[in-house]
């Protein structure tokens, strides 16, 4: 029996456990024992383990252990077994009253016989050869009990010449109603329920490079694969701090006009400048083909990664009104982001709080001290985010994230009205900077986005005011100074660790880290070791390189998170190689419900402590998936593979569309086994899971083998549609 | 770490079934044979993100010097009194409409539509001293997404949270045929309003149901579909996986049970929208076709969420809200002439939520901030209407209404109650009411009486 490195590679014969199965049955005994004299006695019932359940689809037959190691060398090694959980429960070693349960492997059809009567047992051995004995399976009990032990249901199949068992009252009416060729022996023994069981996880194998481009770039290439497999992934991280910048470059929006002139123009002719310079300065037209032209192209893989993910913290959004839809006026606002992604946090505030961008977004350009006469206050919008969403939160948390609670069990506001209006009237007297730009001044060029906010004296309110923590700001301090103070006195606050931890580790690597997890992350924040707060190469490293980020193997069923809509279409694209110049594909990520640079809200595209419904697992991603955007998925990778992606866009320079070239997969398409192989290595990095495996492969099969292109077409989108794909783990 | 036992019921249920039931029927839409449901009832609510200013959306009228005593002209956010569209609730003075809302006016006079004045998060009655003390303080109240998830019927410290709109469904989703037709609807996201404790939304487009790309009738359609419908079934041990799955296996048992509904022709209803434009109207739009084909569906109880945002004036109120308004009034009264044609005006009604309310004291920026009671629309032919329910605030910042000096005006109506009046309509019985609304028993009036 030949089986490839890395599990691929089939097996159609049927499944041999291992060549001595004593062997891995005694290992497991030995195990067993010591726990089993851990555990204290409580009653029988208290010491069963589930029974795992394979169906065989070579065979048609099934398959069942006890043993968990041998349930993951199966999950891991032979694709056509199908797992299909814990049907019940029974004793891994003897109990009083218990006794053992004889299993055969039948090598004439590759299938197995378990019986728990000696009588039968010796009759086979006497009679039949190709019964190999594998000796006790587990111990189960011979009669009816008055505890909860149900009855085992045996059926044998004509057709196969084998045995299927169940506890499932509803499965054996089924089977004996409708399949005809299983004849029904009666209950075998008696087992238990395997509800409430605890069942072990299966561990997820994925390579960790392949695992870390996940988390670390828009999706894993054969070159970047290659290059993480030659230095290593510490030595990677601080290559891509060192990879020169992409971003939005000012030389290509340097139209610093919110205004159309003669020169950039929506009437003018189709083919000439002038309208170019309209669809590409006064929209984000441009700006949105170069986000996705940098991300499928462009090396500093990690810094786009992490200015992407600062920009789903720090919200500004082209849903406020046509200024915000200028391309400058977002471009300058990114590139702040994408410079100061390994900088420093308390910079990224200070740039942030002094944008006009965020000025003009959430209210604080020309907010104004308080106006008796005219019986208004201070705008407190940008006040209030600045504590919710960039840095503190809402409640008051513990070092690894989790809320501080107080003698009633309550969690502690981190913040009241009382700190709102105090920022309110910090962040007042500021207005948007002069217009220097080399176009004529356009009406609307009274707001102007391309330099930092200007103090207004006469409207900053001078008065004293209380910060967070008790921390006092004496009269008559200028705007710019009270600025500068307020931005440092939440960066201080220690909430803001954590706070930015947790966005972190759940932009990147899972949704449900652990909070020992977040508590090392943001300890990272506190000091990089050198003194420093705040040093976001610090905290990347903390990010990536901790253990529950790292590694091949992960036993967490919930580990890891869904592809938010801009991550699965580059991860399909780069993965597959696709020649693309980024255009219309934020089309794509719109009906997938993430519209770029269009948050809905401040909120972000999805809310941050968004739940599985009827879970209690985070997961921001799935704030967005539902029945509709989930058919914008799917069409999304039909469109790439079978509809031949984008056509060049007219109004793109040196278009090329989007097209993914599948001729290596259909060059391989002859061998089936060799396709999967390939789709599971371009995709999965070969850590496609045994399911989906056997799924592809069947499909691929039933196809006509002349027709290569149709079998590539189907396993490529069978994969790249699959959810086993959609979710990073 | 969840099991994955622990899964509702409803999807384990439409996750398992045969490669038969995957292909579509291509028969005409057929006559139902059910009986048409004489019991029908649907649930229409309208979210207005960002916080409604309801002080400008109705204002005293006899009593005007009352708002202008808060709201005067320098600010540049009030309302002139010749702007306003009076209407006349039974029993009070007059008060007037925003502008921008004339369409609903002669809906009020009509009595199908309803006031339900200043209503807000409460965990129990509350007096101004009872929140200057810090008693009985609801949290966070004027944190969008808290508030958010507040109105949507969130109860904190849920493990696994849900929305008062599910917790109905769960108790009255049982009226609809099978399980491909699921009770909530939503044409705007995953909004926590929609989960319920064992039951989920569908999710439409604003456009309509969507289909799955790609053709199935084919050799190789065939075999594809196939594929991806028994790899949704697959490597189920990891719970995202799972759970991402599930939503596509009831994506395409539920549009191509919705389909033919939505993509069917209704005149009435086109009559009764022309001339809308906007999202909101696109929204209410697909729930009439879905309330005209209630018969065929065999839907007999049927909720629908949908939403507007730019609700949140800080900056700039007059513009921002009329324009908000100028979507919001033409939608709702076409939604209720289209509901009046398909001769069911009784058995649909339709109500607005929102974060909270907002300062009655303009801001610097012509605007207004976050606040906390506001009032909300109820409409329907089963509405009383002409009449305003729960008890308008006393306009006076600082006054005993107000629970700080900004005019944030404490509610006198608990999300619960105003809530609980909506489903006992629905058709939740008492006894199933502590489901949907856990916190109710803190109030005493339990049904406010505007709908018969």
């Amino acid at each position: 029996m030949r089986v490839a490195r890395n599990g691929q590679g089939a097996d159609m014969s049927g499944y041999r456990p291992g060549v001595r199965p004593w062997a891995a049955l005694r290992h497991c005994v030995a195990a067993l024992l010591l726990l089993f004299m851990l555990v204290p006695m409580a009653g029988a019932q208290s010491q069963v383990s589930p029974v795992y359940r394979f169906f065989n689809q070579a065979t048609g037959t099934h398959f069942y252990t006890i043993v968990a190691a041998e349930r993951d060398q199966v999950i891991g090694t032979y694709p056509q077994f199908a797992y299909e959980g814990a049907a019940f429960a029974a004793f891994a070693n003897a109990v009083p009253a218990s006794q053992p349960v004889f299993r055969f492997f039948n090598t004439a059809t590759g299938t197995h016989f378990y019986t728990i009567d000696v009588a039968e047992r010796d009759r086979v051995l006497a009679t039949w050869p190709q019964f190999a004995f594998e000796g006790a399976a587990y111990y189960a009990m011979p009669g009816p009990g008055a505890d909860a032990r149900t009855g085992l249901f045996r059926f044998f199949n004509s057709t196969t010449g084998a045995h299927f068992y169940t506890v499932s009252v509803d499965e054996r009416d089924q089977v004996r109603a409708t399949l005809p060729q299983f004849a029904y022996e009666g209950v075998a023994f008696y087992v238990y329920g395997a509800d409430g069981v605890p069942v072990p996880p299966v561990a997820v194998a994925v390579p960790d490079g392949f695992r870390f481009l996940q988390q670390a770039s828009f999706g894993a290439t054969p070159a970047t694969l290659a290059r993480i497999k030659a230095v290593g992934v510490p030595a990677y991280i601080e290559e891509q701090f060192g990879a020169p910048t992409s971003g939005y470059p000012e030389a290509e929006y340097s139209y610093l006009s919110l205004d159309e002139s003669d020169s950039c123009s929506f009437s003018a002719a189709r083919e000439g400048a002038a309208y170019s310079c309209a669809i590409n300065q006064l929209t984000l037209f441009k700006l949105r083909n170069q986000f996705f032209a940098n991300a499928l192209t462009k090396p500093d893989q990690l810094r786009q990664r992490v200015a992407w993910s600062l920009s789903q913290f720090f919200v500004i959004s082209a849903m406020k009104d046509p200024d915000m839809e200028a391309a400058y006026v977002q471009a300058r606002y990114h590139q702040m982001l994408f410079n100061g992604a390994f900088g420093n946090f308390e910079d990224l505030l200070l740039n942030v709080a002094l944008s006009p961008q965020m000025g003009h977004y959430l209210d604080m350009v020309d907010n104004a001290k308080a106006n008796p006469a005219a019986g208004t206050e201070p705008n407190q919008n940008f006040a209030r985010e600045l504590l919710q969403l960039f840095s503190i939160g809402t409640i008051e948390l513990q070092a690894d994230g989790t809320p501080l609670r107080d003698a009633a069990n309550q969690t502690i506001p981190s913040y009241g009205q009382n700190e709102i209006k105090a920022f309110a009237r910090v962040f007042t007297g500021w207005t948007y900077p002069p217009f220097d730009a080399a176009q004529k001044k356009g009406p609307d060029d009274n707001r102007y986005f391309a330099k930092p906010m200007v103090p207004v004296a006469a409207d900053h309110d001078t008065a004293p005011k209380t910060l967070l923590k008790g921390a006092t700001l004496p009269a008559g301090l200028s705007a710019d100074i009270e600025l500068r103070l307020a931005v440092h006195n939440v960066f201080m606050h220690p909430n803001t660790g954590p706070f930015f931890a947790k966005h972190m580790v759940r932009q990147l690597v899972t949704g449900n880290p652990s909070p020992a997890y977040i508590g090392r992350v943001a300890a990272a924040f506190n000091d990089n070791g050198s003194g420093v707060r705040g040093d976001m190469k610090a905290v990347l490293r903390a990010v990536l390189l901790d253990p529950e980020a790292r590694g091949d193997m992960k036993t967490d069923p919930a580990y890891g998170m869904l592809k938010e809509p801009v991550l699965y279409i580059t991860s399909v694209l780069r993965q597959l190689g696709a020649q693309s110049d980024g255009a219309g594909l934020e089309r794509a990520a719109r009906a997938m419900g993430q519209d770029v640079y269009y948050a809905p809200t401040v909120f972000n595209y999805y809310p941050a402590e968004y739940t599985i419904p009827g879970t209690a697992l985070v997961a921001p991603q799935f704030g967005i998936h539902n029945t509709n955007t989930v058919l914008h998925r799917m069409n999304f990778a039909y469109d790439m593979i079978y509809n031949d992606g984008y056509g060049p866009d007219g109004d793109v320079p040196n278009a090329i569309g989007t097209r993914v070239d599948l001729s290596a997969f259909s060059s391989a398409a002859a061998d089936p086994a060799k396709l999967v192989a390939m789709v599971n290595d371009r995709l999965f990095g070969g850590g496609m899971p045994l399911g989906i495996r056997a799924e592809i492969l069947a499909a691929v099969t039933a196809l006509p083998a002349d027709d290569a292109d149709e079998r590539a077409r189907t396993a490529v989108f069978l994969a790249a549609s699959s959810f086993q794909f959609q979710v990073s783990r | 770490m969840t099991s994955a036992s622990g899964r509702r019921r409803f999807l384990r249920a439409t996750g398992a079934f045969s490669a038969g039931a995957l292909f579509p029927t291509l028969s005409a839409w057929a006559p139902s044979t059910l009986a048409q449901a004489s019991d029908y009832r649907a649930l229409v609510c309208v979210f207005l993100y960002g916080g409604n200013d309801g002080n400008n959306m109705v204002v005293p009228y006899d009593d005007y010097a009352s708002y202008a005593a808060g709201r005067s002209g320098a600010t540049g956010a009030a309302l002139d009194r010749g702007e306003l569209v009076p209407i006349e609730p039974a029993g009070l003075a007059r008060y007037g409409l925003h502008p921008d809302l004339s369409s609903l006016a002669p809906l009020f006079e009509q009595g199908k539509l309803a006031v339900v004045a200043n209503v807000g998060a409460l965990t129990a009655p509350i007096t101004r001293a009872d929140y200057l003390a810090g008693k009985a303080r609801p949290r966070n109240l004027f944190s969008h997404s808290d508030q958010q998830s507040v109105w949507q019927g969130l109860v904190p410290g849920q493990a696994t949270p849900s929305g008062w709109g599910g917790r109905i469904v769960d108790v009255t989703g049982a009226g609809n045929a099978g399980l491909a037709i699921p009770g909530m609807v939503s044409l705007a996201g995953d909004a926590i309003y929609t989960i319920g404790a064992t039951s989920l939304p569908v999710a439409l487009a604003q456009d309509g149901a969507l289909g799955l790309a790609g053709d199935r009738y084919s050799d190789s359609g065939r075999i594809r579909y196939n594929a991806l419908n028994r790899i949704l079934a697959r490597d189920r041990e990891h719970q995202l996986v799972a759970s991402a799955a599930d939503v596509m296996t009831l994506a395409v048992k539920s549009s191509e049970a919705l389909s033919d509904a939505l993509n069917s022709a209704y005149s009435a209803i086109d009559t009764a929208f022309q001339g809308t434009n906007g999202s909101l109207a696109d929204q209410v739009y697909q729930c009439a076709k879905l309330v005209a084909a209630r018969a065929q569906l065999g839907v007999s109880h049927h909720a629908f969420f949908t939403s507007m945002g730019g609700f949140d004036t800080h900056n700039a109120q007059r513009g921002e809200q009329a324009s908000r308004f100028r979507e919001l009034g033409p939608a709702l009264a076409a939604f209720q002439k289209a509901m009046d044609a398909l001769g069911v005006p009784d058995k649909v009604t339709t109500f607005t939520l929102s974060d909270f309310g907002r300062t009655f004291r303009i801001n610097a920026n012509a605007g207004t901030d976050h606040a906390w009671g506001s009032h909300h629309l109820v409409m329907g032919g089963g509405v009383r209407g002409r009449a305003f329910y729960g008890r308008f605030p006393n306009l006076a910042m600082g006054g005993a209404d107000d629970a700080g000096d900004d005019g944030q005006w404490i509610p006198t109506t608990s999300i619960e109650q105003y809530g609980a009046t909506l489903a006992k309509w629905f058709g939740v019985k008492s006894t199933a009411l502590a489901h949907v609304f856990p916190n109710l028993p803190a109030f005493a009036v339990t049904d406010l009486g505007f709908l018969a």
